[in-house]
């Protein structure tokens, strides 16, 4: 018996590497897997390899069709147990000075807006079953404020409060909401990253507690279990890292710039 | 009621008390899963409560075993460690659950003997047990290290400076010990309960309404049980689940962080109805300190 047998979750973001991962822990715990993206041909690649796993298109900033979404989800599988909210913005790497102020509006449309919109669309139905487990995932660029992505940086900040309050004012539904950071993962977007700046890689893994990078079903999907299981059954609002101690170290990764 | 997956299967664990309150859901809740779990209290007398319920449960007895031992007394501390690790060929998990506590007292008139205390229970015996647990854990490649702090020490609870001061010595040490054996793949983090545990209940019985108005404070409306919700959260991070996080400090405590303080408490009440501690017997080998 897996420790989420039986459970139903929505994975939003399903394009990113890292939500694939915890999509993918959650299917080997046991639960059934709805994968959702902007993205359908990317939502319909990631459910491909899940087994069992179904795909859902969804724009982040449609409230409606996260409700419709959300109903037909009850309507296959009966139940809604775990949202895992992991839409992100694309990274673009320019400093606070020369960055453009809509990358803001961007970011916050997609990373706080969709939360949003799938945490309301998601409520109803677990206060009704008295149960459920919300993750907001955020990434290790906010509590590092890793230069070059203030924006970024910033929606981590909104998540966590976003969170918090969700989880203050949720939980005596017996809905809980917590937020997840995941440390510099294992990923092939990051292997690019790593094969040009192979220094400034080299200097956070040798200044990290744990000096390796996140793996994201394993470490990442590991931290998301702690949380959607009985384990995390009292914990509420709070903010867990999953990142090897990535968080105690300095940030070191320099937009456009090998160090 | 929980529900048993193997999470700790072939793991050995010691935990620090462990006869009552936190500690005890912990040790059953380690046993539940698998582990074998060396526990300890200061006296034989206490663990006659825990041997009936590990009794109960299938295949635990011969995977517990009780230590008389005084967290407070180094020699003592390091015995318990090695000895666990020498009686079940292994050792992967620490917990440091255990605390004395002295009566509540302003910083004005409360006697250093009190910290010597204080520190020596909580934050001596955290040092001590992971000094001699980790060459153990380093030889299984890995382990897990837990410690202790309060909702106490985050707010400046009155009254109650040196046990604030251990805790805070608690997360400092969670910190550095992270940073320093991770590269063993030994992960370090720090709990912070809301759970009625027996000091909580003590306090509670005296104090009904109290008792019943700071419930409401917390966004779950309830304060945790020891064994479902505190040594839940302990078992996810010592489980496989936790082998990436590490260095943090976990509110397990129905949201009550982000709310409002627990529970207030008089000046000079002994909370814990002539259970605290006195500054007898302890193994604080530094400069100043009563000995």
């Amino acid at each position: 018996m897996g420790l989420i047998e039986g459970q139903v979750a929505i994975v939003t973001g399903a394009a990113n590497a890292v939500t694939q991962g915890i999509a993918r822990r959650f299917a080997r715990e046991g639960a059934t897997v709805v994968l959702v993206d902007a993205d359908r041909g990317a939502a319909e690649a990631a459910a491909r390899e899940i087994s069992g796993a179904r795909a859902r298109a969804w724009d982040p900033g449609d409230a409606v069709a996260a409700k419709a979404l959300v109903q037909d989800v009850v309507a296959a599988h009966g139940r809604v147990d775990i949202l895992l909210n992991g839409q992100h913005a694309a990274l673009k790497w320019d400093r606070l000075a020369e960055k453009d102020a809509a990358d803001f509006t961007t970011a916050f449309a997609t990373v706080v807006q969709g939360a949003v919109h799938m945490m309301q669309a998601v409520r109803p139905v677990m206060a009704e079953a008295g149960r459920g487990r919300i993750v907001n995932l955020g990434s290790i660029y906010g509590p590092t404020a890793n230069e070059g992505v203030t924006d970024a940086v910033t929606m981590d900040g909104a998540l966590t409060s976003l969170s918090r309050s969700a989880g203050v004012e949720w939980a005596k539904d017996g809905i809980l909401v917590n937020f997840l950071q995941g440390g510099m993962p294992d990923i092939p977007v990051f292997a690019d990253y790593r094969a040009t700046r192979g220094v400034s890689v080299a200097t956070l893994l040798a200044n990290t507690a744990m000096p390796r990078l996140a793996d994201p079903v394993e470490d990442i999907g590991g931290a998301a279990m702690f949380l959607v299981s009985d384990e995390a059954c009292f914990i509420v609002g709070h903010r867990v890292l999953a990142d090897g101690g990535q968080h105690l170290t300095a940030a070191i990764f320099e937009p456009g710039a090998e160090r | 009621m929980t529900e048993a997956h193997g999470r700790l299967n072939g793991k050995v664990a010691v935990v620090t008390g462990g006869t009552k309150g936190i500690g005890q859901g912990i040790v059953l809740r380690f046993l539940k899963e698998g582990a074998s779990v060396v526990y300890c209290s200061r006296s034989p007398e206490n663990n006659a409560d825990n041997a009936k319920l590990i009794a109960a449960i299938p295949g635990a007895p011969e995977r517990a075993r009780f230590v008389a031992a005084d967290v407070g007394n180094r020699q003592q501390m390091e015995d318990l460690v090695h000895g666990a690790a020498e009686r079940f060929g292994r050792l992967d998990i620490v917990v440091n659950n255990a605390q004395g506590i002295a009566p509540v007292r302003s910083i004005e008139d409360k006697p250093d003997a009190d910290y010597a205390m204080t520190l020596a229970t909580g934050f001596y015996q955290s040092l001590w047990t992971t000094r001699a647990a980790v060459p153990h854990m380093r030889k299984v490649g890995g382990g897990r290290l837990i410690y202790f702090s309060s909702h106490w020490n985050i707010w400046g609870q009155p009254f109650a400076s040196d046990y604030n001061i251990t805790k805070s010595a608690n997360e400092a040490l969670t910190r550095s010990a992270a940073r320093e054996f991770g590269k063993d793949n030994i992960t370090a983090n720090c709990i912070t309960p809301a759970g009625d545990s027996w000091a909580y209940k003590s306090w509670a019985d005296q104090n009904r309404a109290m008792a019943e108005a700071s419930v409401q404070q917390f966004p779950m409306r309830r304060m945790g049980d020891c064994e479902v919700d505190i040594a839940g959260a302990v078992l996810g991070l010592v489980s496989d689940n936790g082998r990436f996080i590490t260095g943090q400090i976990f509110c397990v405590d129905g949201g009550v962080w982000a709310t409002a303080p627990l529970q207030q408490h008089e000046e000079g009440t002994d909370i814990h109805r002539g259970h605290s501690q006195t500054a007898t017997a302890l193994d604080v080998d530094i400069e100043g300190l009563p000995a």
